[in-house]
Parts: C-alpha cells; sequence; structure tokens
C-alpha cells in the first residue's frame, strides 16, 4: 500500500508522447469524400432509388429531424441520437413492406444521409450557430460502415449480408442478432471517431479520450443500436410505418439524456457562479477561482485523467478556497501562497467543510482538503496525497505568483519559483506538465 | 388510446392524494406530472405495441425482447441519474449559499427558510410549476449580492452607516450581476433584483409600486420580512410566528402586498412555522438586519414608532 508508485494516485504510465497529427479536419475530409463517391455512384447506378422515394425520403426526413434536434451535453459536443439510430436502420432495411430495397446499394444511402443531415443542421448555421461539421462527420461515417459492411462487402461466402437477409427462412432471430451487431460496430466506428475529434480539440491523449467516449457512451449506444435494427426489421412487415413508432422509445430516451444534460450544465454553471462569491468580498483576485479551474483542466488533461477526474479537478478547483467566504477579514490580495501555512491549512479545510456539505462527489471535499499539503509527505511520511490535490496546489501557487498578468516576466518569474519548491512543495510531474500546457499556450494563442 | 385515459386517471388519482395529505394544489401537481412524466407514461403503452409486432409478423421470438428493452434501460438510466444530479445540484446550490452566510450566525439558514416559505405562499396564489421553481431559485439566492459582500461583517454599531446603507441599496443589484451568466436564473433575474420593493413605492432599488414588482418579488418581500422577525438578533428575541405574522398584517398596503400577506396568514394554519434557533455564540454579529422591515422604513425615509423588532 505504501508504495510511492501507488501513492501517486491516478496517474497512468507517462504522458503520452505522440502528438496525433491526425486532427478532427481528416474526419471531415474523409466523410466530404464518401459523400461524393456515394453521390457519383448513384447517378451512374440509381437502382430501386426512385421507385422506393416514399421509403426514401421518409428515412431521410427522420434522419434531418433528428439532426435538427441535436442537443448539447457538458463536454461542448452535441449528440443527434435520432440521426444516428434512423440512418443505421436505413442502411439495414432490405424489404420494407412490399418494397424491394435489397438492389439498393450503399451509394444512393450514403447520398441521401449525407444530404438529410445538411438539411437538418442548416437551421442551426443560419441562426449564426456553428454547424459542428466534424460531430456530423462522425455521424455520417458510422451510417457508410454499416452500409458498407451490410449492403457491400462478401461477408458470407462470398455474398453480401443483405443477400443472407433476404434469402433467409425460417425464425428471423439470427438476423436480428446479425442487424443488431452491424448496428454495433457502425456506434463503435461513431464513438472512435468522435474520440479522434475530441483528443484533438483538447490536446488529450487519444486512448483516454476513447475510453471516456466508451464509458459514457456505450449505454447510449447499445440502445442506438438496438433501435436501429429493430426498425429495418419491422420495416419488413410495417413499411414505413416501422420509422415513427420504434423511434418512441429512443425519444423518450433522447428526452431523459436531454433532461440530464441540461442538469449537468445547470450544475457546472452554479458551482462556478457561486465560486465567484470569494472575489466579490474581495477575498479573492477577480477571476481567480475561474483561471485556477481553467489551468487545472489543461494540467488534468495534459496528464491523461479520466472524464471523471477532470470534472470533480475542475470543480475542487473552482471551490478551493469557498472556505474564505466564512472569514471576517481577507488575507492580503486573496492569495493563499502568501499566507502562513497554518491559515493555508485552515482555509483548506474550512473550504472542505463547506464542499462535503454540497452534492458533489466525496473526491472533490478530499481533493481541496489536500491542496494545501507538500508534496514531500508524499515521500517523507508516505502519505497519499490525492492526484487532484496535487494539480491544485501547482495551479494555485501559478495564479497566485502571476497574479492575472500575462507579462511574459512574470509568467517566467512564476515557473522559476514554483521550480525552486519542486519535490519539496510541488510534485515534479505535475509541475512539468504545467510548464508544457503553458508552453503549447503561449506558442498558439497571441 | 387506452395508455392516454391510464395516465391521466393514474396523475389524477396521485395528486388527490397528495392534496389530502400535504395540502399542496391539486391543479399544480396534475400539471406538473403531466408535463414531466406525461410524455413517458404514453411512450409505455405504444413500447408495449411495439413487442408484439416485433414477436409476431417480423418472426423476431423471444429476442425481441431484448432490442425492446435496451433503449428501455437507457432511458431509465437516464431518468435516474437526471434526477440524482437535480437532487445533488439543488444540495450544492444549498450549501454554498449556507456557507456565504456563516459570517452572520444569526443569518444562518435564512435564504432556505425563506426559500421554503416562499414556495409555500407561491402555491397558495396558484403559481404553475414554472414558475414555483423561478421562485424558489430566486428566494434561496435574493441576498447572494449581500452574502458576497463583506464590509458589513465588523459592523458594531445599532444601524447601517452611510457607506453601509448604499452596500444594502446595492446589493439585490450586485446579486443579479453574479448570477446574470446562469442560464437556468434568466426566470428570477427579475424577482431578486426588486425583492426589496415597497408596495407604496418606497422600497429600493427603483421605486416600483404595486403590481409593477414582480409577483415573486413581492412573495419574497413578504418570507423576508417574517422570517427577520422570526430570528433573534444581538439583544433582541426572536418574536414567535402568530406576533410576527401581527407586525406583517400590520405592513400590508403600505410595506407589503396585502395579497401575499392574506395568503401568508392561510399558509400559517396549515404549517407550523419554528422559530430559529438562536446560535450557541452570536459573538461579532451586526446588531442590525436589513431585512428586518423596521430598516425598509428607515431606508424608505419613514419614521414611525418602532412596532416591529424592537425588543420585545
Amino acid at each position: 500500500m505504501n508504495a510511492p508508485d501507488i501513492a501517486l494516485g491516478v496517474v497512468r504510465g507517462p504522458a503520452h508522447g505522440v502528438r496525433r497529427r491526425l486532427t478532427a479536419r481528416w474526419v471531415v475530409h474523409v466523410a466530404v469524400a464518401v459523400a461524393v463517391i456515394g453521390t457519383i455512384n448513384t447517378i451512374r447506378n440509381p437502382g430501386p432509388f426512385l421507385s422506393a422515394w416514399l421509403v426514401v425520403s421518409s428515412f431521410a426526413v427522420l434522419i434531418g429531424v433528428g439532426e435538427y434536434f441535436r442537443f448539447p451535453v457538458e463536454d461542448g459536443r452535441q449528440l443527434a441520437p435520432m440521426t444516428l439510430a434512423t440512418g443505421l436502420a436505413f442502411a439495414l432495411t432490405s424489404v420494407s413492406w412490399q418494397v424491394d430495397l435489397t438492389h439498393l446499394a450503399p451509394g444512393p444511402i450514403v447520398m441521401v444521409s449525407a444530404i438529410a443531415m445538411l438539411c437538418g443542421a442548416l437551421p442551426h448555421a443560419a441562426r449564426g450557430r456553428s454547424l459542428r461539421v466534424e460531430e456530423m462527420a462522425a455521424r455520417f461515417l458510422a451510417i457508410f460502415v454499416a452500409a458498407l459492411l451490410f449492403r457491400w462487402a462478401p461477408l458470407w461466402s462470398g455474398r453480401t449480408l443483405l443477400e443472407v437477409d433476404a434469402t433467409w427462412v425460417g425464425s428471423r432471430w439470427p438476423v436480428a442478432v446479425l442487424l443488431a451487431v452491424i448496428a454495433a460496430i457502425g456506434l463503435f466506428t461513431f464513438l472512435g471517431l468522435s474520440a479522434l475529434v475530441m483528443a484533438s480539440r483538447s490536446a488529450g491523449s487519444l486512448r483516454q479520450a476513447f475510453l471516456d467516449e466508451v464509458r459514457s457512451g456505450a449505454g447510449l449506444g447499445l440502445a442506438l443500436s438496438a433501435t436501429g435494427a429493430l426498425i429495418a426489421l419491422a420495416e419488413r412487415p410495417l413499411g414505413v410505418l416501422a420509422l415513427p413508432l420504434f423511434l418512441v422509445p429512443l425519444v423518450l430516451t433522447q428526452f431523459a439524456l436531454r433532461q440530464y444534460a441540461a442538469i449537468r450544465a445547470t450544475y457546472a454553471q452554479t458551482v462556478r457562479v457561486l465560486s465567484r462569491l470569494t472575489e466579490m468580498g474581495g477575498f479573492t483576485r477577480a477571476g481567480h477561482p475561474d483561471r485556477v479551474a481553467e489551468l487545472c483542466v489543461a494540467v488534468g488533461r495534459d496528464l491523461g485523467l479520466s472524464g471523471r477526474d477532470i470534472r470533480n479537478l475542475e470543480n475542487a478547483a473552482l471551490l478551493h478556497d469557498i472556505g474564505q467566504v466564512a472569514l471576517r477579514a481577507p488575507i492580503p490580495a486573496g492569495a493563499t501562497l502568501m499566507a502562513a501555512p497554518a491559515d493555508q491549512r485552515r482555509i483548506a479545510s474550512d473550504s472542505a467543510d463547506i464542499v462535503r456539505k454540497t452534492g458533489l462527489p466525496p473526491e472533490v471535499a478530499i481533493a481541496v482538503e489536500h491542496q494545501a499539503t507538500p508534496y514531500r509527505v508524499v515521500r517523507e511520511q508516505r502519505q497519499q496525497v490525492p492526484m487532484l490535490s496535487r494539480i491544485v496546489k501547482v495551479a494555485n501557487a501559478y495564479d497566485d505568483l502571476v497574479g492575472g498578468s500575462i507579462a511574459l516576466r512574470r509568467r517566467e518569474a512564476a515557473v522559476e519559483r514554483i521550480h525552486l519548491g519542486l519535490g519539496y512543495e510541488y510534485d515534479p510531474r505535475v509541475v512539468d506538465s504545467l510548464v508544457r500546457v503553458l508552453a503549447r499556450r503561449h506558442t498558439k494563442g497571441p | 388510446m387506452a395508455s392516454l385515459v391510464f395516465s391521466l386517471v393514474n396523475f389524477a388519482s396521485i395528486a388527490m392524494i397528495v392534496r389530502v395529505d400535504s395540502g399542496e394544489s391539486f391543479q399544480s401537481m396534475f400539471l406538473a406530472m403531466l408535463t414531466t412524466s406525461g410524455l413517458a407514461q404514453m411512450g409505455y403503452g405504444v413500447i408495449g405495441l411495439l413487442f408484439v409486432i416485433l414477436w409476431v409478423p417480423a418472426q423476431v421470438g423471444p429476442f425481441s425482447a431484448v432490442l425492446i428493452l435496451l433503449p428501455l434501460f437507457v432511458a431509465q438510466w437516464a431518468f435516474v441519474q437526471y434526477a440524482e444530479e437535480e437532487r445533488a445540484h439543488e444540495r450544492t446550490l444549498a450549501a454554498l449559499v449556507a456557507a456565504g452566510e456563516t459570517r452572520d450566525p444569526y443569518a444562518v439558514g435564512h435564504s432556505e427558510r425563506v426559500a421554503r416559505l416562499s414556495v409555500l405562499l407561491g402555491e397558495g396564489l396558484g403559481l404553475g410549476p414554472a414558475q414555483t421553481e423561478a421562485l424558489q431559485y430566486a428566494a434561496i439566492l435574493h441576498d447572494i449580492g449581500w452574502l458576497g459582500a463583506q464590509a458589513w461583517a465588523g459592523s458594531d454599531t445599532k444601524a447601517p452607516d452611510k457607506s453601509l446603507s448604499e452596500l444594502i441599496a446595492r446589493h439585490p443589484a450586485v446579486g443579479v450581476a453574479l448570477l446574470s451568466d446562469i442560464a437556468f436564473l434568466q426566470d428570477s433575474l427579475d424577482s431578486i433584483k426588486h425583492h426589496h420593493e415597497r408596495w407604496d413605492g418606497r422600497g429600493y432599488p427603483d421605486q416600483l409600486v404595486g403590481t409593477d414588482i414582480p409577483l415573486a418579488s413581492r412573495i419574497i418581500a413578504v418570507a423576508d420580512s417574517f422570517d427577520s422577525l422570526t430570528r433573534g438578533r444581538p439583544g433582541r428575541q426572536a418574536l414567535p410566528s402568530n406576533r410576527a405574522l401581527q407586525v406583517v398584517e400590520s405592513r400590508a398596503g403600505t410595506h407589503l402586498d396585502p395579497t401575499v400577506v392574506a395568503v401568508l396568514a392561510r399558509v400559517l394554519e396549515r404549517h407550523t412555522w419554528a422559530v430559529a434557533e438562536p446560535p450557541p455564540e452570536g459573538a461579532g454579529a451586526p446588531l442590525w438586519d436589513h431585512d428586518d422591515p423596521v430598516m425598509s422604513d428607515m431606508l424608505a425615509g419613514i419614521d414611525r414608532p418602532a412596532t416591529a423588532g424592537q425588543g420585545s
């Protein structure tokens, strides 16, 4: 238990070395290429595309509607579960009532999906919001992969799975399993591409982004693949009626998820705003909690923390000084770094007491509690200091030293002073990460 | 169709039970349930139908259970998570507001009590669920601009001096400025801004008169005054709730909205209101309370014999 490695807590392995050059833009390029090729193929060989116009257009409408009703989740992304489920069902449908779709190639499916998604997203763009092409591209490519696997790849002794489905006799449950599996593969494609987009957006590790993606998206993903398979199966006896009917469970899911996402966002806003109570009273410098939180999140991403840890870290950073609201007289400029160690510890413990009474996870209070503990106790007394606390400690010290200034000299002096406390006061790995984050920030921005 | 009837009857009976049980308004309960879980109830009806379709005409058999239940499990998971997060959010909000109150030991719990009483008053006035929610948030955060300020903390005079009076006059606006970024509070901001307006137009910050003052602000004003009277201060004991009600009633039509005051009387008949416990050690607490009705008169420039909070 007291091996130093374990005491180091949540950090796994060295910070990922290889920066991903594959950026989100690549995903978009691939998607555009697929859409163009699909359109060319459709023009050259339309197949039953025109005769099945009712089925095709009903899929198209719901794909578009799903895109229109996409909703934001807390990591800044937007989800469109209905688009994905409908698109997957489109890719997996062989017969719809009396309309035979077995000769419909992936081309038309890709083309129609692309047009429908763009139509659904355009109203958002018209209102001046971002079109979010990367996320659309991830959804689109998931549909494409499912269509390719089902309608084009000769996976079953030289025949496509579509042909197998069309000629299947007897109970259809094996077909149902098959469809569910293909839909699930399509969804994993989506999760993988989303992870790529997220990792390149936040400069975090791809592996961690993928794990977060699977952890948070697997449940919804399974529901989506099941719905996709359901619609495809029900198209045979019900025709286009299957679409609205079988989307009902998904609408329910979407409704629940929207509410969940909304309360998460609300929660985050509440904590952020109430963290400013300390600066209002003049206890901390303006913007201190916000800046420390932002820096902590960047360092946490750089160190490859999980999404859950990052969220706890952000809240701990926002509330790390909240104990000061109970003080009768503010400490000079609110800088806890300048306070005596005993005062630092008292503020940390007051803050932790308050955080413990909130509905935040216990990890947040623990992180706040240990924010003043110097790193040397990890080595000397083999105590465990949570990683989150060590990050808050370094970020807080940096912000106290820089004082919100953007002057290069102040920044360099701050890092230098932190380096003096390396290994004694601060965790060297966190400090290295801080240096990396600062270097990235100031080479990128102005 | 059957599922529609089922849901309506179900909600109506639950609302009846709650009405009998705790005296909440039937209409507001019924509407609240219809808007929150009505859609879900309808959905379950349709899902039963889908199950049958999939099993027989689509020939999928028992495996259809897996396919149908997966999305349902996810929906249920999300609903449970939502409920948990919402509770956590409310706890967090209350805890952080309470943290701001600790500097004045006599004020601890004030915001939460005002919120509780405001919600009861709102229901008595027939507010809908959305309005009640906005009222609750406004009430719990009504003094946030005051709690954030710290200049009053060391005050040991009998009444606030000039700079503190300015601070008092400013605190509703300070609170609104702090909260203006929070999307879900947009409907509550106005009520926070005007919670110290007076029915006779002599309040602050905008000297609004009568019904020009947002209803939620008038509700909070009544709850705020009542709570100020029923908690003590250094040198003054808390009034019992019947005495506090008398004081509040004497101010209907001048300081406070008569309709809301009438509802307060009705609410107090149904609910007992515990007088706030005095803190174990009240050292350092200011000798005055900006929510005291007397303070409202003083700031309005009215000199009247001290009927309210002076002695008991």
